[in-house]
This record gives structure tokens, sequence and C-alpha cells, in this order.
């Protein structure tokens, strides 16, 4: 069963600033993730792989195609939704990853993570609770868990953000280079939940900077290359 | 020459006007209605209002009694009774179940009143809630809607700062369920008194420009919490003149010693006792 | 779990000129039950006489606001009398100024400033006020001890929260707030950001938020309004809008912040 179906998603950005200059990024992708299944894309750097994954999520908004995902039972276009039910598939059906952490200041990891369950109408002792789990199997100790994450170092950043997406159970994740700034040790905890992700049947697109990685979990790899002036 | 003045020194023209807008009062109890208030030969604060209501009320037949803070002998109260004789030939007396027409400061008398009788007040500020809200435009508009919660506000805030509302005098009232009334500065004490009261109560404030009135048998209720009710402070201490002990008593320095005394401030309930 | 597709609140066509000045122009909008919009834009842009309109403190010229709660959007701003629209602002509906000296009674203390929405609605009992004050201000993460005191002896930043606690003691199903964080210090304004993210996701309320900082809209608002002159030039989700701006002047908007 399909939880993503990607097709014949286009996209160009218009540069109004620089005298309305357009830069075709995507253009024709089509792929499809079942359940349990991880694809990665590959490509050289630039070749729009961020992109995709953010037209995916509906972050950058899709110039043409569709992209469908499982949400309560049925098959939902992402790109046709209004705004509110794009934020509630969000909510429950489609996460992402990326390789920023973007937080308000001064709030404690414990409760960045745990107010992604909040949202959810999770209860409050029940949330700090799976937060705690996720953060401690993503290695960051116990002690950390009242700190706000702007203190903590790039990997532990990118881990608080790796938690906030795997604490639940969306169907549908999006991760942007998961594994980018973590030393063997933390990627190798990272994979293995991806491989628990895949067991609990959910579907991932991934990005990886190393092949190695990719090699390790992907099922399958979708190759993104980079436009010429002939595709624009 | 002679000046002769109309009976009662207002003009009739002047007399109908405040007799329209007492009417008008009357229809709407505890409602403030504007009138064109006159000059009359005494300063503002001095009963102005008041004085303005009985010359437009009072009749031949009348009899008429004057108190300031509950004594028929204090200077303005003199000073009024002696007015209206001269200016209408009037009885005037003293005690008040005899009196047809009441005008007070600051009191409602101990004797219980009875149908028939008005009890006329002079009332500095019309407007209750005057300290609160600095806008007429607004007090207005809060009255049009009944909508009173900055008066709880106060009341709020007197239970948190002293224990319990610790308001003596001029304690806001409802009237017939409504509107939200001034008792002018009588204590705290002679609010019940207004309730359901046979008596028809007119109320004048010259200086406002406002008339209004409670008519008789009419329900006028003090605001309060249900866990911090109403209850209005008076002395226990027995009346050095009459001894009474329920009465609204006057707390009278009388020697260099500081020494004091308790004394009845209604003068004629307490002369009827002696 | 699905979104529910009846507004409680729609804006159509709302235009309101200031003399020659045009301060609104045809502008139209919904709000769904629950979501935070945050109108953005620079100052003079019509942010503020959008809220105003909508709020119906300010009369347009042309358009009209309906609202209802129930998916019937029975009722008009425009239309509704004085003591309805009065009754509308103190129990279902609410209004947070960027200054909470606009809105706190200075004279009266921290709890009667709290309760006075409940006093308004008939409540009489002077100890479930006391409690309500106690419970909104541990809620807004003010010491209960300050219950009785004056809030002119409170930091700027305990102020705005006591409006906050004081606005949404009512339990309004939707919030308008105009600059809530602009006239804080920096150092306070992360938890007071925290503070508003969690009572408005645990109430429930819909926001309509006015504020010129793109940061404060990305982390509390769902979509974003973007206005120019008087006119939405864009709308969307807002990291679409922030990080996918289309329209040139958002693109300006977006690429003039300051990286922090």
């Amino acid at each position: 069963m399909n939880l993503l179906e990607v097709k014949d998603l286009r996209k160009t950005f218009t540069l109004h600033l620089r005298g309305g200059l357009q830069l075709a990024v995507l253009r024709n992708i089509s792929f499809s993730v079942a359940a349990g299944e991880c694809v990665a894309l590959v490509g050289p750097s630039g070749a729009g792989k961020s992109t995709l994954l953010r037209t995916i999520y509906g972050n950058y908004r899709a110039e043409s195609g569709s992209v469908t995902v499982m949400h309560d039972g049925e098959l939902v276009d992402l790109t046709r939704v209004p705004p509110q039910q794009l934020l509630v598939i969000r909510r429950h059906s489609i996460a992402y990853v990326s390789q920023f952490l973007r937080v308000i200041p001064r709030v404690s990891t414990r409760a960045i993570v745990a107010n992604v369950l909040k949202d959810q109408g999770v209860r409050s002792a029940d949330a700090d609770a799976r937060a705690e789990a996720i953060l401690l199997t993503l290695k960051i100790p116990l002690r950390f868990h009242d700190l706000p994450p702007a203190t903590f170092s790039g990997g532990e950043q990118q881990r608080v953000n790796l938690a906030r997406a795997l604490v639940n159970d969306h169907p549908v994740l999006l991760l942007d280079e998961p594994t980018a700034s973590l030393d063997a040790e933390n990627a190798a905890v990272v994979l293995s939940l991806i491989q628990e992700a895949k067991r609990a049947g959910r579907a991932i697109v991934s990005t990886f900077h190393d092949p190695d990685m990719t090699a390790r979990v992907a099922d399958r790899q979708i190759p993104i290359t980079s436009l010429t002036e002939n595709d624009r | 020459m002679t000046i002769y003045y109309n009976f009662a020194y207002l003009d009739e023209g002047t007399k109908k006007k405040i007799r329209r807008t007492l009417l008008k009062a009357v229809a709407i109890p505890g409602h403030q209605i504007p009138f064109a208030s006159r000059e009359m030969p005494l300063p503002y604060g001095w009963g102005t209002g008041g004085i303005q209501v009985t010359a437009a009320v009072i009749g031949p037949e009348d009899i008429l009694k004057v108190i300031d803070q509950g004594s028929d002998d204090t200077t303005n109260a003199v000073s009024i009774r002696s007015f209206f004789r001269s200016a209408t030939g009037v009885r005037t007396t003293t005690l008040t179940r005899e009196a047809t027409l009441i005008q007070t400061r600051h009191r409602i008398p101990e004797t219980p009143l009875h149908a028939g009788q008005i009890l006329v007040y002079q009332v500095p500020m019309p407007e209750p809630l005057f300290k609160l809200e600095p806008r007429v435009s607004e007090t207005i508009a809060l009255h049009a809607m009944a909508d009173y919660s900055l008066m709880y506000l106060k009341l709020y805030d007197q239970i948190t700062r002293y224990g319990r509302i610790a308001i003596g005098y001029e304690y806001p009232v409802i009237v017939h369920d409504r509107y939200l009334t001034s008792p002018s500065p009588i204590p705290a004490y002679d609010v019940p008194k207004m309730h359901m009261s046979p008596a028809l109560q007119l109320f004048g404030a010259g200086r406002e420009k406002r008339l209004y009135a409670i008519p008789p048998y009419t329900r006028v209720i003090p605001l309060d919490f249900t866990d911090y009710p109403f209850d209005p402070v008076n002395t226990r201490q027995p009346c050095a003149l009459c001894g009474a002990v329920e009465s609204y008593k006057d707390e009278i320095v009388i020697d260099d010693a500081g020494n004091r005394q308790f004394i009845c401030s209604d003068t004629d309930f307490c002369g009827q006792r002696r | 779990m699905n979104y529910s597709p009846a507004p409680i609140l729609i804006a159509r066509d709302l235009t309101l000129s200031f003399g020659a000045l045009c301060a609104l122009e045809s502008v139209s909008l919904e709000i769904h039950p629950g979501e935070v919009l945050a109108i953005v834009g620079e100052s003079g842009s019509g942010k503020t006489t959008l809220l105003n309109a909508l709020y119906g403190a300010l009369a347009p010229d042309a358009g009209e606001v309906r609202f209802g709660e129930n998916g019937e959007l029975d009722r008009c701003v425009q239309a509704l009398p004085r003591q309805q629209l009065r009754h509308l602002h103190r129990s279902a509906w609410g209004y947070v100024h960027q200054n909470p000296r606009d809105a706190l009674r200075m004279e009266i203390t921290a709890g009667g400033n709290i309760v006075e929405r409940l006093m308004a609605a008939g409540e009489r009992h002077y100890g479930t006020l006391r409690e309500k004050a106690l419970f909104w201000l541990q809620k807004v993460e003010i010491d209960p001890k300050r219950i009785d005191d004056l809030p002119g002896t409170f930091s700027g930043g305990m102020q705005q929260r006591l409006q906050i606690a004081r606005t949404l003691i009512s339990h309004p199903y939707l919030l308008f707030m105009d600059e809530p964080t602009s006239g804080l210090d920096v150092s306070v304004q992360a938890g007071f950001l925290d503070l508003l993210r969690n009572l408005v996701s645990e109430q429930r309320m819909a926001v309509i938020l006015v504020t010129h900082d793109l940061a404060v809209a990305r982390l509390l608002a769902g979509r974003v309004a973007v206005m120019q002159r008087g006119r939405i030039i864009e709308t969307g989700v807002t990291d679409q809008v922030l990080d996918d701006p289309q329209h040139p002047y958002t693109q300006l908007l977006v690429s003039s912040v300051l990286p922090a």
C-alpha cells in the first residue's frame, strides 16, 4: 500500500528581487513510497533533493503535479488542500525533519518534543514521558532535557529535531540529512530508528550525504539530477 | 419697593419643568434624569438640588421638616426651614410622623415613614460610577447596558484590602432590579430603610443638574457578594441621652481629655424618647 | 482529526479610508476554529486597522464581518447592537493590546483585574473569584503572592501576562492580539511567546495576531496574511509564505529581516 505518491512534480522559483529571474529546480518528479519502505533521494549537491522534500511537505508550493499522502485512511493531495487542512495533515500524517532546529528560545528540550504530542491532544504527563523516552533513545542524556537546545552541539540539535519527528507515529516521514552532523555511533542509532520505523509500517523519504548510509537503510534510490538549460 | 416672589420662590414655569422631570424619574426608578437646574440663593453644595425639588412639590397644605445629618437644629436645616416658611407660609415641624414633606441631607429619619410622605434628598454626586469611570458618556452607556462590574470590582478590592466591604456611606444600591443608584451620602446603616419604603423618595443634585426618584414600595438592594453580604456598621453603645441602642449615633468628643459620647444623630427621635 | 471546513469568522471586502488615505482596500479573510492567523506587514500597511475592523472597534466604509460559533455565520459585527457587541467583547472574544496599560485597571489589584470578566458575567461569590484569580496567576506564571499588588508594581512582561489572564479567564473562542510581544524586553519575549503558544494550544482558541515580527509569526501562527498598503497580497501556511514567498513585496519583506 502506498502511503505517499508524487506525480509530475514541478517547481520553479521566481526571484522578483532579481528582476524576475526564473530558477527551475524540479521537473517531472514521480515516485511512490509504500508502507514499510525507505527511499533515498540521491544526486549531486544542489540538484534539488532538499527542495523536493520541502515541496512534498508543502513548505514550498508545488507549481504543478500532485503529492498524495495517506491521511486518516484516505489519500489526500497536499497541493490542493486548504491551508488549515494541510496543517492538520502535518500534525497527524506527515513529518519533516529539516537540517535546522527552529524553536522558541528558552523552551526546554523536553517541552519542545512533548509539544508535538500535546498539539495532537496527548495528555501532558504522557507526552513528557514519551518525549523523554525518545530523547534517551537518541542519546540525549536526562540532565539535558530541562535545558533549551540553543547551546547544544550541532549533532545534539539534529537529534532533538529527529526526536520531534520520531516521537509520534506519522505514516510518512521526510528526513533531510538526518545523520549529517552525527558521529558514527549516533548515526547508527538514527539508522536503527529508521529501521524500526520501517518495521512499524511507516513510509520514509530521506537524503543522506553518505552513500554507505543510503545502502544500509534505503530500499530504493531515486536519482535527482541537476536541470540543464534544456530542461527548463 | 417691595419684591414679591412667587409661592415657593421658583416661578411656575420652572416648577412645572421640575415636576415633569420628577414624573419621568418616578417612571424609571433609580435612573438619573437631567434637568435645567436654576441658580438658587445659596451656594452649590448647600442643598440647591433638594431645595428646587422641595419648591416644585410643596403646596400650601404641606407640613415641612428639614434635617441635616439627622438634626433639625443645625445651621443648614434652620436656614432652609425658615426660607420655605417665608417663601410659602407653610407650617414647619420637627416631628417626623407629622411632616408631609421632609428635606434631608445625609440621613433617613429613625421613625418609620408612612404612605403619603415625601422624602427629598440633597445629592452632591448622583452618579455612583463617578469615581470609577470619569467619562460621563461611558457611565451613561454602562447604565444603559446595566453593566455594573466596575462597582463589583470596587467591592472586590475593598474586601481584599480591608477584609470586608468598607463603604460606610453612599453605599451603592440597585433600584427596582435595574439601575445602579447612589442613595446620596446617607450612612450604609440607613440603606435598608429605602427598601420597600411607603414614602416617595426624590433626589435632587443641583450642581450636577440631575434628578432621580424611588417610588413607594420599590425594591432597593445593596450590592454585595454572597459570601460577604451587606453588613453596615453601627456602634452597639447606647445613646448617652436617650439610651437607644438600635439608632444611628454620632460620636462626640465632650472635653479636652478626649472623652467621647455616642448620641443619636436623629434629634427628633432622641427627643421623643426623653 | 480532520479539519472542519466551517469558519468562525469571515470578512468580506472590507474597505476603509481615512480621508485620502486608503487604510483597507477590499480585504477578505476567514478564520477557522482553533487556528492562529498572523497578519504581517510593515508599519502603516493597515494591520491594526484591519484587526480593529474585524473586532468591531472600527466601522468600515464598505464590507462586513460575519461570525458564529457553530458553523453558522449568523451574526454580523457591523450590525450588532452596541450592548451585544460589548457582551461579545467581554466574554466570547478577547483583545490583547500591545501596551498592557491600555487594558489593565492600574488602580485595581492584580486579582481584581483578572476576575473582572467573571463579575461582568454575574459571579457574585468572592471566594470563587479569589480561587479563579489564583488559578490564572499560576497559569500565566505569576507568583500567586502578588495577587493583591497593583499592576503598576509589576514589570512589563508580568503586566502583559496579567492582561492575558484577565482576557482568557472567560475562555474566549477568538482572540485578537495587536503586537503582544513588541513592547517586551527581548529577555522576556521568549518566555511570553512560549506561554502564549501553550495557552492557545490548550484553550483551543482561534487567534488573529498582528505582528511586524516575522519570527513571532513563524513561532505562533499556522497561517499568515501579508499586508501592503491596505491590501492582503499573499496568504498561506506560515512556513510556505516565509520560506517560499510568491509576491514581490513578500520576497522583499522576508529578505529584509536581519538574521539573529
